[in-house]
């Protein structure tokens, strides 16, 4: 019977304990806890949202209170300047945000700047404005990696249409600087024509479909951001000899296994998250970064690679 | 015969009938008071937690009307330069900063990313709109010479982080309700625990009643059914060997034991008792016997004495004698012998059949005729008669045997005045016979161990006459007869009462 009287005890107990322990659920974080912002273009179950899962996933072990803000409109950069106005209003110690060429967006960093808010820029550098922190890829290098891809894959010649993202964007600038570096040697690979999809899918297939008529000659695609790769994945087949597309998600490695694409160029967008967080959070703790510059290497991803290693499966 | 053992209840209440009771009740009450505890704490739990994310919107919802009030009267002082509208400005933003300086002094203990922000953008707002208020005072005061688009902007700046703050105020209000239907869900989940709690405990109270019930009131109801139809199967058959058995280990069990011990002892006296009445029934059998061989034997003795002296020739003898004797004139000599032979035919034709006491009067009459003739008048017989008892049947040679003894061992001895009275009257519903002589009496011993002969067999020669006559009148009256002995010098009375 004494047994009997425990136990039935020891479940109140218990009962109580889960009660208090829900009731008692508060936040890990308390008003001296550092907050952080990140101002992400989009969130597109993408290229930014692995970014903000990178950024999340880092912040869960850390001191730091991180939240990530994306504008209504993809890529508004209007909405996006309003969203970092709104946080210098909130006073918050740190900014992530992606470099984007526009007065009033720097403007706007550089009033958080003033207020002694730390600005750490990412996927994007820009040369406009003195970043505390930039982690992301070296998008020159990156453009001049994609470059000898395509000399490799087109054998040296090639009439070229670029898909870009957005005008005043200088990370895209930067990369196809970095591709017509790389075929400055290569007199039969020649860019024909430079378009904006304006990061949406619909524009990225105008564009296409406007190129194939409009220039019947050109036979290969290069997309310098992730938006082209994820849209023609979805293409049944391919109306340029060559596609090579910048960034890895689940549609663009489809299109590579489906043989849309010769290659993806692929960003570590998830580690640049993290890297963010963490250099956040040595700011915080130790009152540096490690460096002003942090940049995360890129990978070609091969048709002939993922063969292999299906094949090694 | 046993009985099985009834009711094993003992554990898990306890060993007595009265920790069993407590601990029952202890059980059922322990579980009603968690009962109630669960439904008391987890109400309060509920309802406190719907009291505090209420509160938390309701401060939060001030807040934002301070925000309101503060910003509408700055709206009037930039436009319309009301002195009052300046004054009130600082009432109000003092109201608004306390409100916020509420919601973060408890920030720390309930911490929330949105309301942090809305309160730090507050916080700014306040900042912009003192800077606002302080310049427009002295645009005021220089007569309107400063710097008007300054002015403008910065009132442009304060809408701009009004904006914000309604924004903010939205997404915490979103927060908050996100949260809130968060802390709804887990609420159901845990009311829907503590009712699955409540309904256990409940069932839980159900169940220990009803062992409590099944084992200890019903286990203890059976144990004293069972007592309670061995004690009437006993009254009805004494014989009963049943025994009880009870497993319970508490007081009825040591009642029960105490019980098969007390019937056990019963049965021993019972079984002593007729063993007892066995033997006694036994020995009168043989005593009985005893006496049937006894007067068999008299019988037989007699028969055998007769067939010696061949009675027809020794009366014919007599009756010859007796006519001689009145040829003679010897007429007292005529008279004994005529006795003489009376006495013999009635001591050898009727010793075995049963005679009137007037007969037994008339024997006794020849034999004290013979006596008389004996001893002369040393000796003195008396007949006191009541003819209207003679009628009474009795063995035959009852009287005589009695007189004798009178005279043999009373007044034989006496060289005169010996008196012998026989006495024959009626006494309540029977008939007393009286033999009373005034001879030397017996001695206080002797008398005891004659009477104590009576109903034992202790007797020694010289009174085998009135042993033998008692056992034959007790053999013939059976119990209703009265048999009394006296004796003392000069007086020995032996007194028969005999039923009609």
């Amino acid at each position: 019977m004494r047994k009997t009287a425990a136990a039935l005890l020891l479940l109140v107990l218990l009962l109580l304990c889960v009660g208090c322990s829900r009731q008692n659920q508060a936040s890990v974080h308390n008003t001296q806890t550092p907050r952080v912002s990140a101002i992400l273009p989009h969130h597109d179950d993408g290229y930014w949202s692995f970014i903000g899962d990178g950024i999340l996933d880092a912040a869960k072990n850390l001191p730091l209170d991180v939240k990530i803000d994306t504008p209504n409109l993809n890529y508004n950069v209007e909405q996006m300047t309003e969203l970092i106005l709104q946080q210098v209003a909130a006073q918050v110690d740190a900014l992530i945000v992606q470099g984007i060429d526009d007065p009033e967006y720097i403007a706007a960093l550089e009033t958080a700047r003033a207020q002694g808010i730390g600005v750490v820029l990412v996927d994007t550098d820009l040369s406009g404005f003195q970043a505390d922190l930039y982690v992301g890829t070296d998008n020159r290098e990156a453009g001049r990696q994609m470059g000898r891809r395509l000399i490799e894959v087109t054998g040296g010649r090639a009439n070229v249409a670029i898909l870009s993202g957005d005008v005043g964007y200088p990370n895209l600038e930067q990369r196809i600087q970095g591709i017509r570096e790389a075929i400055r040697n290569c007199p039969e690979i020649r860019i024909l024509r430079i378009e904006y999809d304006k990061y949406d899918a619909m524009t990225v297939m105008e564009k296409y479909n406007d190129i194939r008529k409009s220039n019947p000659e050109i036979d290969t695609l290069v997309g310098v951001e992730g938006t082209s790769g994820q849209t023609l994945s979805q293409l049944k087949e391919s109306g340029f000899r060559h596609i090579l597309v910048f960034d890895a998600n689940d549609e663009s490695i489809s299109g590579l296994k489906n043989g849309l694409f010769d290659g993806i160029m692929c960003q570590q967008n998830y580690h640049m998250g993290q890297v963010c967080i963490q250099q956040l959070n040595q700011l915080f703790t130790d009152g540096s970064f490690s460096q002003e510059k942090i940049y995360t290497s890129v990978d070609w991803m091969a048709r002939e690679e993922l063969e292999v290693a299906a094949h090694g499966e | 015969m046993e009985n099985k053992p009834a009711g094993k209840w003992k554990a898990p209440f306890g060993n007595s009938i009265t920790r069993r009771y407590a601990t029952g009740y202890i059980l059922i009450t322990a579980i009603a008071v968690v009962l109630f505890l669960v439904s008391f704490f987890s109400g309060r739990m509920l309802s406190s937690r719907y009291e505090l994310a209420v509160n938390d919107l309701l401060e939060l919802n001030n807040l934002f009307v301070r925000v309101e009030d503060t910003n509408r009267v700055v709206f009037d002082y930039y436009f319309y330069l009301r002195p009052l509208s300046g004054q009130q400005y600082y009432q109000d933003a003092a109201k608004t900063r306390e409100q916020l300086e509420d919601i973060q002094a408890h920030m720390d203990a309930s911490y929330s990313r949105e309301v942090m922000d809305l309160c730090c953008i507050v916080d700014t707002f306040l900042q912009k709109t003192d800077q606002l208020v302080a310049n427009v005072t002295v645009f005021r005061s220089e007569g309107g010479t400063g710097n008007r688009t300054e002015l403008g902007a910065a009132y442009s700046e304060t809408q701009q982080i009004l904006g914000f703050i309604s924004q903010s105020f939205q997404d915490v209000y979103i927060s908050k309700l996100e949260i809130t239907n968060r802390m709804q869900t887990q609420l159901m989940q845990i009311q829907r625990i503590l009712n699955i709690v409540q309904i256990s405990m409940l069932i839980l109270a159900v169940a220990v009643s009803a062992i409590f019930f099944q084992r200890v009131v019903r286990g203890m109801s059976d144990s004293v059914n069972q007592l309670i139809d061995l004690a009437d199967g006993i009254t009805r058959n004494p014989r009963c060997q049943e025994h009880i058995h009870l497993d319970t280990g508490d007081e009825l069990t040591v009642f029960a034991d105490a019980f098969n011990e007390m019937m056990d002892t019963i049965h021993a006296q019972m079984e002593q008792i007729e063993q007892n009445s066995r033997m006694r029934e036994q020995l009168q059998k043989v005593e009985m016997e005893n006496l049937r061989i006894s007067s068999a034997l008299q019988s037989s003795q007699l028969k055998l004495l007769q067939a010696r002296i061949n009675p027809h020739f020794l009366f014919n003898t007599l009756n010859m004698a007796t006519q001689m004797a009145h040829m003679e004139d010897a007429e007292e000599t005529a008279q004994l012998l005529e006795a003489t032979a009376d006495f013999l035919r009635y001591n050898l034709g009727k010793v075995t059949k049963s005679v009137t006491l007037l007969d037994e009067i008339e024997n006794t009459k020849n034999y004290v005729y013979i006596q008389r003739c004996r001893f002369g008048d040393r000796i003195r017989f008396a007949f006191d008669v009541d003819e209207t008892c003679g009628r009474l049947e009795i063995p035959c040679m009852i009287l005589q045997p009695l007189v004798e003894n009178a005279v043999s061992h009373g007044v034989g001895s006496m060289i005169g005045g010996g008196a012998v009275t026989v006495r024959l009257f009626r006494q309540g519903n029977g008939v007393c016979l009286e033999v009373r002589d005034n001879g030397v009496g017996m001695e206080p011993q002797v008398l005891e161990k004659l009477r104590k002969s009576f109903t034992q067999e202790l007797f020694d020669d010289g009174h085998i006459g009135l042993h033998n006559v008692y056992q034959r009148l007790r053999l013939f009256f059976g119990a209703e007869l009265g048999f009394e002995l006296e004796s003392r010098p000069g007086d020995t009375c032996i007194r028969m009462l005999l039923p009609e």
